[in-house]
């Protein structure tokens, strides 16, 4: 009898502890988690041997500039939100929708790099002027097959720097509305 | 014959139990998952809207020593406003590096000792030379000269960070920049 009840009596270890510490465990990665959304990037370098030109360079004509700047036609909106104008050089590129720029811009842009070997890109990007316009003026000249593009209009580092001159300028102008 | 003798003593006594085993082992594969899984560097990344770009390529951000600049979006105007929480419009506006708001003047400090005159990171064919990139992280609906702002900094000579990756996102749009 008694080895018959040493057998039944099997050591059993209690798992409820553990199982509830394991989901509170998965609980806490499901909630904190964010799966990253693959994002696209695109690749550039800054110009490493002159750094910041202040001249004028001196081979003008190579280049191609496309302008942008906000219209300041619409009072009670702030600068970012009034609508874009582009330029090449110092013609206005006109279209009913963006697109309709942008394929003016884009046919204009690579007949030039086409007559150009050396054919530079240039963005002269105005004060107030969204990313997105940007960015969307570089994928022309990507699609033209530049390789080299400057922005113009940079400030000194001093200036950001101390953003008196600048920075502070730039955020009263930004989210004032135009008058 | 002893050996039968046990079992049959166990089954009639035991309770029906449901075996445990299977379902821990899954939750502790899910839970290795998760771990292995969760990018604790998303700290680093704000919410933003990336600009569309049919010419970006993959971001893998296999780059462990890369510097993530975000610049959030602008504070909007009008019946959108009153939607922004207090702390939402705190967040906007600003340059966020390392999850941390900071100014131009912070961003300039906390580069120079990122950059090139970190011994660690210097391009071994030109010391004058950061090897770190950054990642420009601009909200699409901000204005440009944010992102001006940061490029002008990383080329600051004591900084020498050249090379700058811009943050897309993919087309979304059917309106894209000159799409035959």
């Amino acid at each position: 009898m008694a080895k018959k009840k040493k057998i039944d009596e099997k050591v059993e270890l209690n798992m409820t502890p553990m199982i509830d510490v394991t989901f509170q465990l998965l609980i806490f990665f499901i909630v904190t988690m964010k799966f990253r959304l693959l994002e696209k990037k695109l690749l550039s370098h800054l110009p490493t041997d002159f750094g910041l030109n202040n001249s004028t360079d001196p081979v003008e004509e190579n280049f191609v500039t496309v302008k942008l700047r906000q219209r300041r036609d619409k009072p009670g909106m702030r600068l970012a939100e009034q609508s874009t104008e582009y330029f090449i050089e110092t013609r206005e590129v006109e279209g009913r929708t963006k697109q309709e720029i942008y394929k003016k811009i884009l046919t204009e842009i690579s007949s030039f790099r086409t007559q150009l070997k050396d054919a530079r890109g240039k963005i002269d990007a105005g004060r107030g002027v969204p990313h997105q316009e940007v960015v969307s003026v570089l994928d022309l000249f990507h699609k033209a097959n530049f390789e080299s593009i400057t922005f113009v209009g940079l400030t000194t580092t001093k200036n950001v720097v101390d953003g008196e001159m600048w920075f502070n300028k730039l955020r009263t102008e930004l989210r004032s509305p135009v008058q | 014959m002893a050996k039968k003798k046990i079992r049959e003593h166990i089954v009639p006594d035991s309770d029906v139990e449901l075996d445990m085993t299977p379902m821990i082992d899954i939750v502790f594969q899910m839970i290795l998952f998760f771990i292995i899984i969760t990018d604790f560097s998303q700290k680093e990344i704000a919410l933003l809207k990336l600009p569309w770009s049919t010419v970006g390529i993959d971001d893998e951000g296999e780059d462990a020593t890369r510097l993530v600049i975000n610049v959030t979006a602008p504070i909007p105007t009008g019946a959108s406003l009153l939607q922004w929480s207090e702390r939402k419009r705190e967040q906007s506006d600003k340059i966020m590096i390392k999850g941390k708001y900071v100014g131009f003047r912070e961003l300039y400090e906390i580069l120079q000792g990122a950059g090139v005159q970190n011994p660690r990171f210097r391009e071994p064919d030109n010391e004058k030379l950061s090897s770190r990139s950054v990642l420009v992280r601009c909200d699409s609906a901000q204005a440009f000269d944010y992102v001006k702002g940061v490029l002008q900094v990383c080329a600051s000579p004591e900084i020498a960070i050249y090379k700058i990756e811009i943050a897309t996102a993919e087309k979304e749009h059917d309106d894209a920049a000159g799409d035959n």
